[in-house]
């Protein structure tokens, strides 16, 4: 299911919540959550929930002997083969098929290709599965006692399809014991609104525009209308994954639960170092803690550490080449960047952020086509082009103006122009205290509307 | 404030709902002219093959509670999201329809090779002067060919002029070359005892009110002058698209459908009876009906607000002349009564009700001529003038009929025979071969087929009792018992 789907906005979230309402005792309404992410999960994959299961159950376990024998030193060769199997079944529904074909091009393999479909949200249950496993380890979490609740910390429905990674430590304590008041729900409510209008108002619109100029043969598009396109995906991309963020984050808040921020308006970024802060913070924190820092940090190898997190980064997104070439990408212009320090120092800011965003909209050409070759002719197209521009170019950008203001006005970092403290801010969150009734159901109808008219489809044929 | 804010939305949420269970759905949807989803079977195979919630999320879609006015909503956002050039003018890239073939009649064998498919799916071939009118490319797989000119209206981007919709597209001469074959064949089998005759309606684009789209015209002209050199003197090439531009400034199409009005049909009908040596019945001699507020299928398919601004009348004209009419029902093949016009329908449903695979329309006529007209949904509007010259009108819509056409012509001593399509079609290759198969093709009840076709005259001038069994068949039971006896 969807959080953009009119099922889930009509029909999930007033039974889940509703009952949720009604159940009082922490207890009642973990069991009520995890019920709901089971429906919520096998909705859409009626067969993988059993991975699912499998996985927290395992995880359950082995979090109990791993706790139970973590001071003794053997206990590390449990974890090791507790990471490997985590790491083989996200490998195997992942990347089976990936692998498969790139053996079998070179050794030709006896065996056919594995053909199952992803079951969603492997990537992130199983990287919360292997967190949680290496933090009881570590011993900064103690391991979790009863099984449901481990369940709904892997399960739990608003982080389960699209994240963010949510680490246990995070929401260890609200499993056992939290307290919903009204704040908090109007709180989340809020994030959630806003983070439908991203997905249904920004990113679906964006999405149109993708489709138009990105689906299309290169040779017909003037470099100008590559450009857009390119600048669309990256515009859909991020308001479509931040979206499902913010959507995410504020039902945890519904719910009690607090999860941390997975974006920070990483067009802003002034370099690739600090898009990687900014962009998908719940991924980036969990190979720092448990890739980077382990390999030695900026410490030892450093260059080599960047490089592999960035690689690992890339093919995380997807099991294809392109994925892995992005990823380095990043990793060699933060290698740049590190050699290039004292240069980048004295470049005003103006200038790096323009450099930024400049590579990383034309990374996000690396990231859309998963085929070399279209990729290889978009990017010529990109600075190369016999073609003029399409009539209907300018009309339909007329057509969006306002549209472009409200997306360039919510890519900047206005709370880092106006800090919490400033005066700005606080006159804005008590304003917009009053507002967010009107604006959250003003945003809802619209989204509605938005989602009931892409269900327009009218026939072809004129007989029934 | 914040319990407020709170309370509010889930109440919404809640109301939303709670109306999935009060309000009744409609089964259809008028304007876009399909059938809506219904609720799936509970059925555990269902959901293991993930079709079910499918299904589910699919029916809420359909059924949400005042669907229509989200939808206009939506429309609304989508114009506000920017500034808008006060031309009145402006290209715009149709909403892909849905395709789907009709679940009873078109057989997957019907809709045979993938060269067929080709045709209709490359109206802007290399070779035409629009090729780059069509930035997307739309695939359009053998399940989902139509036979309906509406086809080729969401392959090319449209131009909306001042609330009217045009396609921007003027044919491809080439092609017609299929069907004139098609059309000569027909002629050389049944020479020397029927005459065949062509009408092929242009697009409205030849009659684009703007100096820059004259070009339209021409090519809309050339596709039609090359049909006609294709096209054996045997066969009566009726010139309507002269005739039309003769009249280019009149209403002669619709703004916001694909359709001609009855005044376009009129001179289609002047241009037949030109070249079949008959005198046209002046229209004033006929009463004179108007409908207000149509909104077509080109308002379908762009969901423009300037063209919704300037909906259609449907302005028809209605012979003097006392008909009874019946269709045969697509599945039983059985007779039904109804009639030529229906004045309660809404828009270009007014001409024949809709498109039956085969009508049977008798005249008071009395001069023994009969005609089978083969048609797709332009010949609706055309036909109802040829009801003033025969005395028996089989019409033919090649999209549905199973019925063998040389059959009809043999057992009822036809004497015409007129193809009456839109330009579209006549450009098909797929179209062709479905129109040859007419001439070659059983009902799947041959039994059925032969009592139809060679019945004895069940229609008299006087209505016979109807019963409510076939009342019950009828799709149209308001206009059933209706006779176009107009004095």
């Amino acid at each position: 299911m969807l959080f953009s789907s009119l099922t889930f906005l009509y029909a999930f979230i007033p039974l889940c919540f509703g009952l949720y309402l009604v159940a009082k005792r922490t207890r009642h309404r973990n069991y009520i959550l995890v019920l709901f992410s089971l429906v919520f999960y096998a909705w859409g994959e009626p067969m993988w929930i059993f991975l699912l299961l499998f996985t927290s159950f395992f995880n359950y376990g082995l979090g109990l002997l791993i706790g139970r024998w973590k001071h003794c030193k053997p206990v590390i060769v449990l974890l090791v083969l507790a990471v490997t199997i985590n790491l083989s079944l996200l490998l195997f529904f992942k990347y089976g098929g990936f692998i498969w074909d790139n053996l079998d091009a070179l050794f030709s393999l006896p065996f056919a290709r594995p053909t199952n479909t992803l079951p969603i949200g492997i990537s992130f249950y199983t990287f919360q599965a292997i967190s949680y496993l290496v933090d009881i380890k570590r011993g900064t979490v103690e391991p979790q006692r009863n099984p449901l609740y481990f369940l709904l910390y892997i399960s739990f429905f608003p982080q389960l399809i699209a994240g963010p990674i949510v680490r246990y430590n995070l929401v260890a304590e609200a499993l056992m014991y939290r307290k919903v008041d009204w704040n908090d729900v109007a709180a989340g409510l809020n994030r959630f609104c806003f983070g439908l209008f991203k997905k249904v108002l920004i990113a679906n619109v964006a999405g149109k525009f993708v489709a138009l100029y990105l689906e299309t043969n290169f040779g017909s598009l003037a470099c100008a209308e590559a450009w857009f396109g390119i600048a669309m995906f990256s515009v859909q991309l991020y308001f479509d994954f931040s979206g499902y963020s913010d959507m995410a984050i504020g039902l945890a808040r519904m719910f009690g639960f607090r999860f941390e921020e997975n974006f920070r308006h990483p067009y802003a970024a002034i370099s690739c170092g600090d898009f990687y802060r900014r962009w998908h913070i719940s991924l980036g924190n969990f190979f720092r803690d448990y890739v980077y820092i382990p390999l030695g940090g900026n410490r030892r190898h450093h260059e080599r550490n960047i490089f592999i997190v960035w690689s690992l980064t890339g093919i995380w997104h997807g099991a294809n080449w392109n994925f892995l070439l992005w990823g380095m990408y990043f990793g060699v212009f933060m290698i740049i960047e590190k050699k290039m320090k004292s240069v980048l120092d004295k470049t005003p800011g103006i200038v790096k952020h323009l450099y930024t965003l400049f590579l990383t909209v034309f990374s996000w050409s690396i990231f859309y086509f998963t085929d070399f070759s279209k990729l290889k002719a978009f990017v010529i197209n990109l600075f190369y082009s016999k073609s003029a521009i399409n009539p209907q170019f300018f009309p339909d950008l007329l057509e969006h103006t306002f549209w472009f203001a409200v997306v360039i006005i919510l890519c900047m970092p206005w709370d880092e122009f106006f800090p919490p403290k400033s005066r700005v801010y606080q006159w804005t969150a008590k304003g917009y205290k009053y507002l967010a009734p009107v604006t959250n159901v003003a945003f809802l109808c619209a989204s509605t509307a938005m989602l009931v008219g892409s269900t327009y489809n009218p026939f072809i044929y004129f007989r029934f | 404030m914040n319990k407020f804010s709170a309370i509010l939305f889930f109440t919404i949420l809640c109301i939303g709902f709670a109306s999935y269970f009060v309000i009744s759905a409609d089964a259809i949807s008028s304007e876009e002219k399909r059938k809506l989803s219904t609720f799936p079977k509970m059925q555990w195979q269902n959901y293991i093959q993930g079709h079910l919630t499918d299904s589910i999320d699919n029916y809420i879609d359909d059924h949400f509670p005042l669907r229509k006015r989200f939808i206009d909503m939506a429309d609304e956002i989508n114009y506000y999201k920017g500034l808008h050039a006060n031309s009145g003018e402006k290209i715009v890239q149709p909403i892909v329809p849905i395709v789907q073939t009709e679940p009873d009649n078109d057989k997957p064998e019907d809709i045979d090779d993938a060269g067929d498919v080709d045709d209709v799916d490359d109206a802007g071939d290399t070779n035409d002067l629009l090729a780059t009118d069509s930035p997307k490319e739309h695939k359009t797989t053998e399940k989902n060919i139509v036979y309906d000119n509406i086809n080729g209206y969401f392959q090319n981007d449209m131009l909306i002029l001042n609330g009217a919709a045009f396609p921007i597209s003027g044919g491809i001469p080439g092609k017609t070359k299929p069907f004139a074959q098609m059309v000569n064949d027909y002629a050389e089998k049944l020479a020397g005892q029927v005459r065949v005759i062509t009408a092929v309606a242009p697009l409205s684009s030849a009659f684009i009110p703007k100096r820059k789209y004259r070009y339209l015209n021409a090519q809309n002209q050339r596709t039609l002058e090359t049909l006609h050199r294709y096209l054996s003197p045997d066969v009566c090439f009726s010139d309507v698209f002269a005739h039309l531009n003769a009249h280019s400034t009149e209403y002669i199409f619709f703004k916001t459908d694909h359709h001609w009005t009855a005044l376009g049909a009129y001179y289609a009908y002047e241009a037949f009876c030109e070249a079949t040596g008959i005198t046209p019945v002046p229209k004033e001699n006929m009463e004179k009906r108007t409908k207000p507020r149509f909104l077509g299928s080109l308002y379908s398919l762009t969901h423009d607000r300037n063209v919704k601004r300037n909906p259609d009348s449907v302005v028809y004209y209605v012979p003097h002349i006392a008909t009874t009419a019946s269709y045969f029902e697509r599945e039983t093949n059985q007779e039904v009564r109804n009639s030529v016009f229906c004045h309660k329908c809404k828009g270009y449903d007014t001409f024949l009700h809709m498109d039956y695979p085969l009508m049977r329309i008798k005249t008071n006529a009395k001069n023994g001529k009969k005609i089978v007209v083969i048609k797709d949904s332009m010949g609706n509007a055309f036909v109802v003038y040829l009801i003033n010259h025969y005395e028996e009108l089989w019409v033919v819509d090649f999209r549905y009929s199973e019925h063998n056409l040389m059959n009809l012509i043999q057992k009822n001593n036809i004497n015409d025979m007129v193809f009456v399509v839109g330009m579209y079609n006549a450009q098909s290759r797929s179209v062709a071969k479905k129109m040859k198969r007419l001439g070659t093709q059983n009902f799947v009840n041959q039994e059925v087929n032969d009592t139809i076709i060679s019945a004895a005259p069940i229609v008299s001038d006087t209505v016979p009792a109807i019963t409510n069994d076939t009342l019950n068949n009828t799709t149209n039971t308001d206009t059933v018992n209706e006779q176009d006896t107009i004095k």
